[in-house]
Protein backbone atom coordinates (compact mmCIF):
# COMPACT_ATOMS: atom_id res chain seq x y z
CA UNK A 1 0.00 0.00 0.00
CA UNK A 2 1.29 3.84 -0.84
CA UNK A 3 0.47 7.18 -0.89
CA UNK A 4 1.21 9.16 -4.21
CA UNK A 5 0.89 12.29 -5.25
CA UNK A 6 -1.11 12.68 -8.43
CA UNK A 7 -0.78 15.50 -10.88
CA UNK A 8 -3.95 17.26 -12.55
CA UNK A 9 -4.34 15.02 -15.86
CA UNK A 10 -3.00 12.15 -14.78
CA UNK A 11 -3.99 8.92 -16.01
CA UNK A 12 -4.41 6.36 -13.28
CA UNK A 13 -6.25 3.40 -15.11
CA UNK A 14 -6.92 2.80 -18.78
CA UNK A 15 -9.84 0.91 -19.58
CA UNK A 16 -8.50 -2.76 -21.35
CA UNK A 17 -5.19 -2.61 -19.30
CA UNK A 18 -4.64 -4.81 -16.74
CA UNK A 19 -5.95 -3.94 -13.56
CA UNK A 20 -2.83 -3.81 -10.89
CA UNK A 21 -4.12 -1.42 -8.17
CA UNK A 22 -7.02 0.03 -6.51
CA UNK A 23 -7.41 3.56 -5.82
CA UNK A 24 -8.33 5.24 -2.16
CA UNK A 25 -8.93 8.82 -2.89
CA UNK A 26 -7.45 11.21 0.06
CA UNK A 27 -7.54 14.37 -1.91
CA UNK A 28 -8.20 15.45 -4.71
CA UNK A 29 -10.69 14.89 -7.67
CA UNK A 30 -10.77 11.96 -10.10
CA UNK A 31 -13.25 11.05 -13.60
CA UNK A 32 -14.01 7.98 -13.79
CA UNK A 33 -14.78 7.13 -17.53
CA UNK A 34 -17.44 4.33 -17.49
CA UNK A 35 -19.43 2.94 -20.70
CA UNK A 36 -21.70 5.12 -23.14
CA UNK A 37 -19.66 8.33 -22.33
CA UNK A 38 -21.23 8.33 -18.61
CA UNK A 39 -19.30 9.11 -16.26
CA UNK A 40 -18.19 9.55 -11.88
CA UNK A 41 -16.46 12.30 -10.28
CA UNK A 42 -14.72 11.01 -7.20
CA UNK A 43 -13.94 13.87 -4.24
CA UNK A 44 -15.15 12.60 -0.99
CA UNK A 45 -11.38 12.03 0.74
CA UNK A 46 -12.24 7.81 0.84
CA UNK A 47 -13.99 7.65 -2.64
CA UNK A 48 -12.20 4.07 -4.24
CA UNK A 49 -12.03 3.11 -7.79
CA UNK A 50 -10.64 0.03 -9.86
CA UNK A 51 -12.80 -2.72 -8.14
CA UNK A 52 -11.89 -4.64 -11.35
CA UNK A 53 -8.93 -5.97 -9.96
CA UNK A 54 -11.24 -8.73 -8.64
CA UNK A 55 -13.05 -8.77 -12.09
CA UNK A 56 -13.00 -12.09 -13.94
CA UNK A 57 -11.06 -10.30 -17.04
CA UNK A 58 -8.53 -9.05 -14.71
CA UNK A 59 -8.93 -5.58 -16.46
CA UNK A 60 -9.34 -2.16 -16.03
CA UNK A 61 -12.96 -1.45 -17.09
CA UNK A 62 -12.84 2.33 -16.72
CA UNK A 63 -10.42 5.03 -17.50
CA UNK A 64 -9.83 6.92 -14.01
CA UNK A 65 -8.34 10.27 -14.63
CA UNK A 66 -7.21 13.10 -12.19
CA UNK A 67 -9.03 16.54 -12.78
CA UNK A 68 -6.85 18.20 -9.92
CA UNK A 69 -3.61 17.81 -8.06
CA UNK A 70 -4.03 15.78 -4.73
CA UNK A 71 -3.18 12.50 -2.87
CA UNK A 72 -4.54 8.82 -3.72
CA UNK A 73 -3.30 5.61 -1.75
CA UNK A 74 -2.76 2.84 -3.89
CA UNK A 75 -3.26 -1.09 -2.91
CA UNK A 76 -1.58 -3.65 -5.16
CA UNK A 77 -3.37 -6.71 -6.30
CA UNK A 78 -1.46 -9.18 -4.16
CA UNK A 79 -2.21 -7.32 -0.93
CA UNK A 80 -5.73 -6.21 -2.06
CA UNK A 81 -6.24 -10.32 -2.36
CA UNK A 82 -4.37 -10.59 1.21
CA UNK A 83 -6.43 -8.47 3.06
CA UNK A 84 -9.90 -9.88 2.20
CA UNK A 85 -9.01 -13.57 2.21
CA UNK A 86 -7.14 -13.09 5.48
CA UNK A 87 -9.17 -10.44 7.41
CA UNK A 88 -13.22 -10.99 7.18
CA UNK A 89 -13.79 -8.22 9.15
CA UNK A 90 -11.97 -6.55 5.87
CA UNK A 91 -14.00 -8.42 2.92
CA UNK A 92 -17.40 -7.46 5.15
CA UNK A 93 -16.60 -3.94 5.21
CA UNK A 94 -15.60 -3.57 1.78
CA UNK A 95 -18.71 -5.43 0.66
CA UNK A 96 -20.49 -2.84 2.45
CA UNK A 97 -18.68 0.24 1.06
CA UNK A 98 -18.70 -1.26 -2.33
CA UNK A 99 -22.91 -2.25 -2.21
CA UNK A 100 -22.97 1.68 -1.06
CA UNK A 101 -21.27 2.89 -3.29
CA UNK A 102 -22.98 1.74 -5.87
CA UNK A 103 -25.97 2.60 -4.70
CA UNK A 104 -25.23 6.27 -4.18
CA UNK A 105 -22.72 7.05 -6.45
CA UNK A 106 -23.68 5.03 -9.70
CA UNK A 107 -27.22 4.04 -9.07
CA UNK A 108 -27.82 4.05 -13.03
CA UNK A 109 -25.45 1.23 -13.83
CA UNK A 110 -25.01 -2.35 -11.78
CA UNK A 111 -22.21 -4.29 -13.83
CA UNK A 112 -20.36 -6.20 -12.23
CA UNK A 113 -21.85 -6.29 -8.83
CA UNK A 114 -23.14 -9.37 -8.40
CA UNK A 115 -19.40 -10.82 -9.53
CA UNK A 116 -17.44 -8.81 -7.31
CA UNK A 117 -19.92 -9.69 -4.07
CA UNK A 118 -19.60 -12.99 -4.78
CA UNK A 119 -16.12 -12.91 -4.95
CA UNK A 120 -16.11 -11.17 -1.21
CA UNK A 121 -18.82 -13.11 0.14
CA UNK A 122 -16.88 -16.50 -0.88
CA UNK A 123 -15.95 -17.70 2.61
CA UNK A 124 -12.77 -19.07 1.10
CA UNK A 125 -11.09 -18.09 -1.66
CA UNK A 126 -10.07 -21.83 -2.70
CA UNK A 127 -13.94 -22.15 -3.53
CA UNK A 128 -13.99 -20.30 -6.39
CA UNK A 129 -13.94 -21.12 -9.96
CA UNK A 130 -10.67 -22.51 -11.57
CA UNK A 131 -11.00 -19.93 -14.08
CA UNK A 132 -11.29 -16.85 -11.44
CA UNK A 133 -7.96 -17.92 -9.38
CA UNK A 134 -6.24 -17.71 -12.55
CA UNK A 135 -7.41 -14.35 -12.76
CA UNK A 136 -6.98 -13.22 -9.17
CA UNK A 137 -4.02 -15.34 -8.54
CA UNK A 138 -2.01 -14.66 -11.92
CA UNK A 139 1.23 -16.47 -12.60
CA UNK B 1 -67.38 7.32 58.40
CA UNK B 2 -67.29 4.88 55.55
CA UNK B 3 -68.55 4.89 52.25
CA UNK B 4 -69.29 7.83 49.50
CA UNK B 5 -69.43 10.40 53.03
CA UNK B 6 -65.90 8.95 53.61
CA UNK B 7 -64.97 9.68 49.63
CA UNK B 8 -66.10 13.45 49.79
CA UNK B 9 -65.10 14.44 53.09
CA UNK B 10 -61.28 13.51 52.31
CA UNK B 11 -61.16 14.77 48.87
CA UNK B 12 -61.65 11.67 47.29
CA UNK B 13 -63.26 12.84 44.09
CA UNK B 14 -60.60 15.32 43.25
CA UNK B 15 -57.52 13.53 43.99
CA UNK B 16 -59.61 10.35 41.11
CA UNK B 17 -59.86 12.94 38.62
CA UNK B 18 -56.35 14.13 39.23
CA UNK B 19 -55.10 10.15 39.02
CA UNK B 20 -57.39 9.46 35.68
CA UNK B 21 -56.53 12.60 34.17
CA UNK B 22 -52.48 11.72 34.99
CA UNK B 23 -53.22 8.05 33.35
CA UNK B 24 -55.23 9.16 30.32
CA UNK B 25 -52.51 11.78 29.39
CA UNK B 26 -49.76 9.09 30.10
CA UNK B 27 -51.32 7.03 27.58
CA UNK B 28 -52.30 9.36 25.32
CA UNK B 29 -48.83 10.96 25.01
CA UNK B 30 -47.59 7.20 24.70
CA UNK B 31 -50.09 6.30 22.07
CA UNK B 32 -48.73 9.22 20.04
CA UNK B 33 -45.00 8.54 20.51
CA UNK B 34 -45.91 5.08 19.46
CA UNK B 35 -47.46 6.34 16.41
CA UNK B 36 -44.52 8.53 15.23
CA UNK B 37 -42.18 5.72 16.00
CA UNK B 38 -41.67 4.43 12.52
CA UNK B 39 -40.73 7.74 11.23
CA UNK B 40 -37.58 7.17 13.45
CA UNK B 41 -37.02 3.85 12.18
CA UNK B 42 -37.22 4.74 8.88
CA UNK B 43 -34.82 7.44 9.49
CA UNK B 44 -32.56 5.16 11.42
CA UNK B 45 -32.95 2.53 8.57
CA UNK B 46 -31.67 5.71 5.70
CA UNK B 47 -29.45 7.63 8.15
CA UNK B 48 -26.38 7.49 5.48
CA UNK B 49 -29.27 9.01 3.09
CA UNK B 50 -30.09 11.06 5.91
CA UNK B 51 -26.37 12.14 6.31
CA UNK B 52 -25.66 12.51 2.40
CA UNK B 53 -29.22 14.83 2.23
CA UNK B 54 -27.42 16.83 4.76
CA UNK B 55 -24.03 16.95 3.31
CA UNK B 56 -25.29 18.32 -0.01
CA UNK B 57 -27.55 20.51 1.38
CA UNK B 58 -24.19 21.95 3.49
CA UNK B 59 -22.06 21.76 0.22
CA UNK B 60 -24.68 23.72 -1.99
CA UNK B 61 -24.34 26.25 1.20
CA UNK B 62 -21.19 26.52 0.91
CA UNK B 63 -21.02 26.84 -2.84
CA UNK B 64 -23.87 29.87 -2.72
CA UNK B 65 -21.80 31.87 -0.24
CA UNK B 66 -18.01 30.90 -1.75
CA UNK B 67 -18.47 31.05 -5.68
CA UNK B 68 -15.91 33.99 -6.44
CA UNK B 69 -14.14 33.50 -10.03
CA UNK B 70 -11.07 35.29 -11.05
CA UNK B 71 -11.43 37.10 -14.27
CA UNK B 72 -9.38 34.78 -15.62
CA UNK B 73 -11.41 31.67 -14.34
CA UNK B 74 -14.71 33.34 -15.99
CA UNK B 75 -13.19 33.53 -19.22
CA UNK B 76 -12.37 30.00 -18.87
CA UNK B 77 -16.27 28.97 -17.67
CA UNK B 78 -17.36 31.13 -20.76
CA UNK B 79 -15.17 28.74 -23.18
CA UNK B 80 -16.28 25.72 -21.35
CA UNK B 81 -20.05 27.25 -21.91
CA UNK B 82 -19.13 27.57 -25.63
CA UNK B 83 -18.14 23.76 -25.69
CA UNK B 84 -21.24 22.74 -23.98
CA UNK B 85 -23.17 24.35 -26.54
CA UNK B 86 -22.39 22.11 -28.93
CA UNK B 87 -23.63 19.25 -26.93
CA UNK B 88 -27.15 17.51 -25.78
CA UNK B 89 -28.63 19.36 -22.67
CA UNK B 90 -27.23 15.97 -20.62
CA UNK B 91 -23.77 15.69 -21.84
CA UNK B 92 -21.09 13.54 -21.25
CA UNK B 93 -18.01 14.98 -19.21
CA UNK B 94 -15.28 12.97 -20.77
CA UNK B 95 -16.34 14.32 -24.15
CA UNK B 96 -16.39 17.81 -22.88
CA UNK B 97 -13.17 17.63 -21.32
CA UNK B 98 -11.83 16.05 -25.10
CA UNK B 99 -13.13 18.98 -26.38
CA UNK B 100 -11.45 21.42 -23.77
CA UNK B 101 -8.02 20.07 -24.85
CA UNK B 102 -8.25 19.98 -28.83
CA UNK B 103 -9.39 23.50 -28.38
CA UNK B 104 -6.58 24.07 -26.74
CA UNK B 105 -8.03 26.01 -23.69
CA UNK B 106 -5.45 25.78 -20.85
CA UNK B 107 -5.35 23.53 -18.16
CA UNK B 108 -8.97 21.81 -18.62
CA UNK B 109 -8.74 19.66 -16.20
CA UNK B 110 -8.79 21.85 -13.57
CA UNK B 111 -10.34 24.12 -14.98
CA UNK B 112 -13.38 21.74 -15.12
CA UNK B 113 -12.98 20.61 -11.82
CA UNK B 114 -13.41 24.39 -10.96
CA UNK B 115 -17.10 24.04 -12.40
CA UNK B 116 -17.63 20.90 -11.07
CA UNK B 117 -16.79 22.14 -7.75
CA UNK B 118 -18.48 25.61 -8.49
CA UNK B 119 -22.04 23.49 -9.64
CA UNK B 120 -22.20 25.39 -12.90
CA UNK B 121 -21.58 21.46 -13.81
CA UNK B 122 -23.88 19.04 -12.02
CA UNK B 123 -23.97 15.52 -12.59
CA UNK B 124 -27.33 14.26 -13.51
CA UNK B 125 -27.19 10.84 -11.44
CA UNK B 126 -27.43 9.03 -14.66
CA UNK B 127 -23.65 9.14 -15.54
CA UNK B 128 -24.30 12.22 -17.20
CA UNK B 129 -23.73 16.25 -16.20
CA UNK B 130 -25.81 18.98 -17.09
CA UNK B 131 -24.92 22.98 -17.25
CA UNK B 132 -26.56 24.73 -14.11
CA UNK B 133 -27.41 28.14 -16.25
CA UNK B 134 -28.34 30.25 -13.67
CA UNK B 135 -25.54 29.70 -11.46
CA UNK B 136 -22.98 30.53 -14.52
CA UNK B 137 -24.94 33.62 -15.15
CA UNK B 138 -24.72 34.82 -11.28
CA UNK B 139 -20.72 33.86 -11.03
CA UNK B 140 -19.77 35.38 -14.75
CA UNK B 141 -21.45 38.48 -13.05
CA UNK B 142 -20.29 38.83 -9.98
CA UNK B 143 -17.68 41.56 -9.34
Amino acid sequence: MTSDNIQEGECLAVKGDKSTSFFILVSGMLLLELEGGKSIVLEKPGDFAGLDILSQKGIYCANLTSLTNGEIISIKHNDFLGLIQNNSESKENIMQVWSRHLSENIPFINVLESEFINVLESEFINVLEPEFINVLEPE
Amino acid sequence: MYGLQAISANNGWAISVVGITIVFTGLVLLSLSIAQLHKILDMWENRHKVAKLKDKLLRKNNKETIISFTEEQKESARQFKILVRTLDDNFSLPRLLKLAEISGLGIPHSRLAGLLKTGIIKPDQKGLFTWDRNLFMKVISSS
